[in-house]
């Protein structure tokens, strides 16, 4: 018996190992890549978008382009922190970002290339760098997701209203989330830094319940635990997938032109440590294109940005969203509102 | 430190386990990111949240864990077999799962709102999965007490409570102690469960400075002042935590059940009741995810490649970071064969790795490997050496307590007889201390298995493990494709345990 255990845990180890020098010469060609003996090119992704809303338009660029891609997934914000760890020495072709306000602070950094116009005059000018460094892959509608049994007449028209007494206690938020961040970010630069402080503080005297992120808002409201909830539209897609369609949990969209209904964006750049930088723009060019926009949103019932693109069945149709127009500079002024949201204490 | 002087691979270990500190110091000098600190007391806050919960955790799972090894090694409970492996697997759920179970179960219009589970309190449930970590600990000291010795004591009119206290207490006290401890520095590095019930700890905070990058350079501070606190507890328990005590002799013999009798079956129930919680509720929960996914058309498919390399990197790494532990044992470090305690600094520098947040370690060894050796960064190297800075103080400590009960002299007849040092502990040490080693592989596996951020951070593109995909899944709100995927992960500990069995049953 006991040699037989024996030998069992030596095969697994002997698995272990093989597996793992497996891994090891795909390594190898990776770095043979640049000497260009093997044929097939490379490129290294860093994405913040899971594989599940990702992965397969990834797969779609590979087949079509026979590019191999070395994609790493994470979170948006630990692999920006690696990015500007890497600095000049990095070996990554392109970031794929969940939001904005990231890809900015590192474009401030001077992580990113330039992109060809041709490709940044895909999508409308409010939804690309103002320095031609990334694009808009796609949007996500900043939303109140409500508990259903509520009567919409008696939903908030603005944010304003949610700092009323009939809100108190009743509203989720999650003042960490980088597309919370984004909305402040529109507020300070529709009404400016005075008004959006006092509407902090006063939502703040209202006692929000707070949340990790988003997901966990809206599993909230389900539960009851909450009555309504300042999200993203998407959410509540993917929890109806998950718990059926009696999930009971609706979506509202301002549609008022102010910072409430603003569209938040997930965007791509291609690095300046890129090596061949026509390569990564042509995944660029494939995720903009009508077959990648497609299934960039498909899986995540988010907004195509691209101009002539055609929204979901599911959706409303972008413009009907009234979200306002901003200055894609205006929005990505990270460190003055994480300031505001510590000084008002919303965020620790 | 004349202590590295001859002896090579516990100078490559040390410098590996220090490289975290390093690279803070190296930061925090070049970033001063105590700036803000004296503005506010959220770090004072963080501190005593992070402590409390230390404390908290490591007593939970003391409280649960002496009991159960206890009724599990020595008493004829119904069952055993059977539940010594079912009280490890709870081990295998990663912390972020707890954290959503006891939210989804404790908050308003959840199952049962005794409590408020955005708080400390839920914070301790979630990471009482952990408890295992101790339960391993206890159960592996307990191995060496010798019955001779409870018979005597009961023969001599000792009640039952009393021989446990008088003959068996002494003999696992350390063992107690250093299995609460681990669970405690786990508590304290942990994010999954503290962020979903919303307790702002030490750790928390770190992350939450490293994800909104204005803020980076703080989230330095945090990670020094965690670390700070870690090695203060670290030192405390060191320098008053109970010793073995050493005239007790150890018994070779095989122990024979106690009768319970007439208690039979209301322990029997205390070990249904254990397993009910944090084992069967778990994994009804992950059903019933499953089964409401399958309903809607959730498909799953097998994630061979991910399997894989998660073994493969698993068993790997835990041989490895388990062999190169038992070399720098046996050169010297944690607790000498010679000297009585070891060296204090030497041991602490041990259990740097553990206490970090794991995002930590995985930035400062990319920044290391950027800084100093490039060519190793994005290599599976790289990501072993990660995992070893992290998890080798849960090896150092396991292996160091069983090469302490090791005769010295049978390893120092063998090097006379000209054995080489490495020889020498293959043949004489290894086979009489294969259960402690087990232990330690098993830790180190299960470990390495659920490790996240050091394996994001750091492991090479496309280089896609289990724990990477559930934590996807669960990110992107995937729970009825989380299921299958935490289940494998139950599975590969339940292999593992049947082969402990296998190798510990005699003949």
């Amino acid at each position: 018996m006991n040699t037989r255990a024996l030998a069992f845990f030596g095969l697994m180890v002997f698995v272990g190992l093989s597996c793992k020098s497996k891994d090891d010469t795909g390594e190898s060609s990776t770095a043979t890549k640049q000497s260009k003996e093997t044929n097939t090119q490379t490129l290294q992704v860093y994405s913040g978008r899971g594989e599940k809303l990702i992965g397969e338009v990834f797969k779609g660029f590979e087949e079509k382009h026979g590019v191999k891609l070395k994609i790493k997934y994470g979170d948006t914000a630990t692999l920006a922190a690696l990015l500007l760890e890497e600095g000049p020495k990095s070996s990554v072709d392109l970031f794929v970002a969940q939001d904005t306000s990231t890809l900015s602070y590192l474009d401030e950094k001077a992580l990113f290339d330039v992109m060809p116009d041709a490709l940044l005059e895909k999508v409308p000018k409010g939804m690309r760098s103002p320095l031609r460094t990334w694009v808009g892959l796609s949007g996500r509608a900043r939303v109140l997701a409500y508990k259903d049994g509520l009567n919409e007449e008696d939903l908030p028209k603005s944010v304003d209203e949610l700092t009323g007494k009939k809100w108190q206690g009743k509203v989720g938020w999650a003042p960490a989330n980088a597309s919370f961040q984004g909305f402040v970010a529109a507020m300070i630069a529709l009404r400016g830094k005075e008004e959006t402080k006092a509407w902090l503080l006063a939502m703040k005297a209202n006692k929000p319940k707070e949340y990790p992120k988003n997901t966990p808002a809206v599993m909230a409201i389900s539960r009851g635990e909450i009555e309504v909830a300042l999200v993203n539209h998407y959410y509540l897609h993917r929890l109806k997938a998950e718990h059926g369609d009696d999930f009971p949990v609706k979506n509202h969209y301002f549609r008022s032109g102010k910072s409430g209904a603003l569209v938040n964006l997930s965007g791509v750049a291609v690095m300046k440590t890129a090596k061949d930088k026509e390569l990564a723009q042509s995944l660029v060019t494939y995720l903009l294109s009508a077959e990648g926009q497609k299934k960039v949103v498909e899986r995540n019932h988010e907004f195509p940005v691209t101009i002539g693109a055609t929204a979901l069945k599911e959706l409303p149709s972008l413009e009907s969203l009234k979200a306002p127009v901003i200055d894609p500079v205006a929005l990505n002024r990270l460190e003055e509102t994480v300031k505001l949201l510590k000084e008002t204490g919303v965020l620790i | 430190m004349a202590f590295f002087s001859r002896r090579p691979l516990s100078t490559l270990g040390g410098v590996l386990l220090l490289t975290p500190l390093l690279v803070l110091v190296l930061k925090a000098v070049e970033k001063s990111p105590f700036e803000h600190f004296i503005q506010n007391s959220i770090w004072l806050e963080a501190f005593l949240t992070s402590g409390l919960l230390l404390v908290g955790a490591a007593l939970l799972s003391i409280l649960l864990s002496v009991p159960l090894a206890w009724i599990l090694y020595a008493t004829d409970v119904p069952g055993k077999r059977f539940f010594s492996v079912l009280v490890v697997l709870p081990l295998a759920f990663p912390s972020y799962v707890g954290g959503y179970l006891v939210v989804s179960a404790f908050s308003p219009g959840g199952l049962i709102s005794w409590f408020d589970p955005y708080s400390i309190l839920g914070a301790l449930c979630a990471l009482s999965f952990t408890f295992p970590l101790a339960y391993l600990s206890v159960r592996s000291s307990l191995n060496q007490i010798d019955q001779t010795q409870w018979n005597a004591a009961r023969s001599l009119g000792l009640s039952a409570w009393q021989a446990f206290w008088k003959v068996v207490w002494p003999q696992i006290k350390a063992g107690v102690f250093s299995g609460g401890l681990w669970v405690g520095l786990y508590a304290l590095g942990d994010f999954g469960a503290v962020s979903l019930t919303r307790t702002k700890t030490l750790s928390y905070m770190v992350y939450l400075r490293y994800k909104s990058l204005v803020e980076k350079n703080e989230a330095i501070g945090f990670a020094l002042l965690l670390l700070a606190l870690s090695l203060f507890v670290c030192w405390l328990s060191f320098k008053f935590a109970p010793q073995k005590n050493k005239d007790l002799r150890l018994s070779k013999k095989r122990w024979t059940p106690l009768s319970l009798g007439k208690h039979r079956w209301w322990v029997f129930g205390f070990l249904v009741c254990v397993v009910g919680i944090w084992l069967v509720a778990p994994c009804g929960v992950l059903l019933s995810w499953m089964s409401r996914g399958h309903k809607l058309g959730a498909t799953f498919a097998m994630p061979w490649a991910e399997t894989f390399r998660t073994l493969g990197v698993g068993i790997a790494g835990a041989v490895l970071i388990a062999l190169f532990s038992m070399v720098m044992i046996s050169e010297g470090f944690g607790h000498t064969m010679k000297k009585k305690d070891g060296n204090i600094s030497i041991r602490l520098i041990s259990t740097l790795g553990y206490s970090l947040p794991g995002i930590v370690i995985g930035i400062t060894c990319a920044s290391a490997a950027l800084r100093w050796i490039p060519f190793a960064y994005q290599t599976v190297g790289l990501l072993l050496a990660g995992l070893f800075i992290r998890f080798s103080p849960l090896a150092l400590d396991t292996l160091s307590q069983a090469f302490k009960k090791q005769n010295a002299s049978s390893y120092w007849a063998a090097r006379s007889l000209g054995c080489g040092r490495l020889s020498a502990l293959a043949k004489v040490v290894l086979p009489t201390m294969k259960g402690s080693v087990f232990v330690a592989f098993l830790a180190l596996f299960i470990a390495i298995v659920k490790e996240l951020p050091v394996t994001m951070m750091i492991a090479p593109p496309g280089f896609t493990t289990l724990s990477l995909k559930i934590w996807s899944l669960t990110e992107d709100a995937y729970l009825a494709e989380v299921a299958p995927v935490v289940f494998l992960m139950v599975l590969f500990t339940l292999g593992l345990l049947w082969l402990q069995n296998r190798i510990e049953r005699p003949g």
